[in-house]
């Protein structure tokens, strides 16, 4: 076998113990890594009709056969568990160093089963598997625990994590990895946090054999010379940011909760003023010669704020919201990284809100005197930070635009822009038929 | 082939039809490199995706290189015309007065 070791580790954090399962060669051929073969391990490792958040739910982290190859783009790991937002498969893809990691610790999968009692950090160090107690990193946010797991089992390690959100399983908390990465949707930060796993730490021995590693080599170098070639010119320059703009003047920008489809704020928030105004560097994923992310700092009087921009986050945290100031769009995405939650499902939750408020049916009252209208950059702010604590209405919030309709009533189950419970990213679906397809 | 070899008639058209004034509004590199958000340029009624990159490329020689390809003055391959927001456009288009062309990169994904 080539590409693969051909088994998975599964931990069961209930009774702390460990235990290796062969993946046939006839499955690997049939469900080639990722998301693919993640499908086929949660079919095979979920009971029927379990709840997202019962012990019983696996978490499972997958490769490909081509992880670790150094062929670019290549180094991604998926997740994939019971969503809390759908009920349904729950996928989430992250580039990682720590997707390379895992396939050097002589699995295809991690199969994670159970619930700790307490607070654990997981270990998997050259093939070893380690509990360790994690009481003293609770409480900390993602970057802060990455830092912490670090400095406690070595600086090679890599390191996947939850923030707050996940432990008071906000259902839409992330999984961050590579210093502030997302796996970012479908709650698999909250089945994460269910399962009193606050972080796993994974250093690696080797990859197994390739078939042609000649071969691969030649096409990882042809591969990264088309990397840098026209099809990727956008991802260079501004990256996924360059949307905001061009989706405006399409008439597709999702704004204030999808009533409008342009923003009469675009430019503000546009890729090509972050880029003029805001932008410190470009960030490359883990063997990737591309490096679309762009890492961007606050340039007000406020407090200091530097993080990672895609296009998602800017629109579900500036024009969905009605947001226009950058360094308001800057500030709120970054305490999602840190606070590890979903930027899209986060901003087109407090979009619902903003809409139900305007509506009436969400009062000051409600949302503890925060005037929660479309544009209110600090309420945005406020709103996430009660999220990421379950604090006021920051506990309905953390349950997702439809459940949080549900609860209000009012029909505004209408405007909870979501399919089955996943608030939905990117683009309006007034004038575009492929996300209308998509989104069915 | 070069822009000096241009035959540009901003009176009348290649095929000798009336010329019409649009706005051409730059995305992304295309903006980052002509230093301007918008132009407005006068262009046949019936004009070819190629003519429209010759015609911005006369009023803006910086666009080639980064937009334009410098050997065949075509639109490159990582960008892409639209008229007035809803339609790509790929061949032949019929423009009126007032319309818009937006350029920007054919890379979609988010």
């Amino acid at each position: 076998m080539y590409g693969y070791h051909g088994r998975a580790l599964i931990v069961d954090l209930s009774a702390k113990s460990t235990e290796w399962e062969a993946i046939p060669e006839s499955i690997l051929r049939k469900f080639i890594g990722g998301t693919g073969l993640g499908a086929y391990l949660l079919y095979r490792h979920c009971p029927a009709g379990v709840d997202p958040f019962h012990p019983d739910n696996p978490l499972i982290f997958v490769g490909s056969p081509l992880v670790g190859s150094r062929l670019t783009t290549s180094s991604k790991f998926a997740v994939l568990t019971k969503s809390p937002l759908t009920g349904m498969i729950g996928d989430s893809l992250s580039s990682s160093f720590i997707a390379v990691e895992m396939k050097k610790s002589g699995c295809d999968a991690l199969i994670i089963k159970g619930r700790s009692e307490t607070p654990t950090l997981l270990t998997i160090l050259d093939g070893e598997v380690n509990f360790h107690d994690a009481s003293r990193l609770m409480g900390l946010d993602t970057f802060e625990t990455e830092t912490k797991v670090k400095k406690q089992i070595g600086h090679w390690t890599r390191v996947a994590c939850i923030g707050p959100a996940g432990e008071r399983m906000v259902r839409y908390a992330s999984i961050a990895n590579d210093g502030g990465r997302q796996a970012g949707r479908t709650g698999t930060g909250a089945v994460m946090g269910s399962k009193n796993l606050k972080a796993i730490g994974v250093r690696g021995g080797s990859l197994p054999d390739v078939y042609d590693p000649d071969g691969l080599n030649e096409i990882g170098r042809e591969l990264s010379r088309r990397s840098l070639g026209p099809a990727t010119e956008k991802y260079r320059t501004l990256g996924t940011l360059a949307n905001v703009a061009v989706f405006d003047a399409l008439g597709t920008l999702p704004t204030r909760n999808f009533q409008q489809t342009t923003f009469e704020s675009a430019q503000e928030v546009s890729g090509e003023e972050f880029h003029e105004t805001h932008f410190v560097k470009n960030s490359h994923c883990a063997n990737c010669t591309i490096g679309c992310e762009k890492i961007v700092v606050t340039t007000d009087g406020g407090t200091k704020k530097q993080g990672r921009m895609e296009y998602e986050s800017a629109f579900a945290l500036g024009s969905l919201v009605g947001v226009g100031d950058p360094n308001a769009v800057i500030r709120a995405s970054t305490f999602c990284d840190e606070m590890g939650m979903d930027t899209i499902s986060a901003g087109a939750t407090i979009a619902w809100a903003m809409e139900s408020f305007e509506r009436g049916l969400i009062t000051l009252e409600d949302t503890g005197g925060i005037d929660l209208r479309f544009g209110n950059a600090e309420a945005v702010i406020e709103c996430l930070q009660m999220i990421a604590k379950r604090d006021g209405i920051g506990n309905l919030l953390a349950e997702g635009s439809l459940r949080a309709a549900r609860s209000v009533g009012g029909g505004s189950d209408a405007w909870a822009m979501q399919v089955k419970g996943l608030e939905m990213p990117d683009m309006s679906l007034v004038r575009s038929r492929r996300w209308r397809w998509g989104w069915r | 082939m070069n822009a000096d070899n241009l035959d540009i008639t901003l009176t009348r058209g290649p095929d000798n039809s009336a010329t019409v004034q649009i706005t051409v509004r730059l995305f992304g590199t295309a903006r980052r490199a002509a230093g301007m958000t918008h132009l407005e340029i006068a262009a046949p009624a019936r004009c070819s995706e190629l003519q429209l990159a010759r015609l911005i490329q006369s009023s803006i020689p910086s666009l080639v290189g980064p937009v334009i390809d410098i050997d065949t003055l075509r639109l490159k391959t990582s960008h892409t015309f639209n008229l007035n927001g809803v339609a790509f456009i790929d061949g032949e288009v019929e423009l009126r007065s007032g319309d818009e062309i937006l350029l920007f990169s054919s890379q979609a994904g988010g």
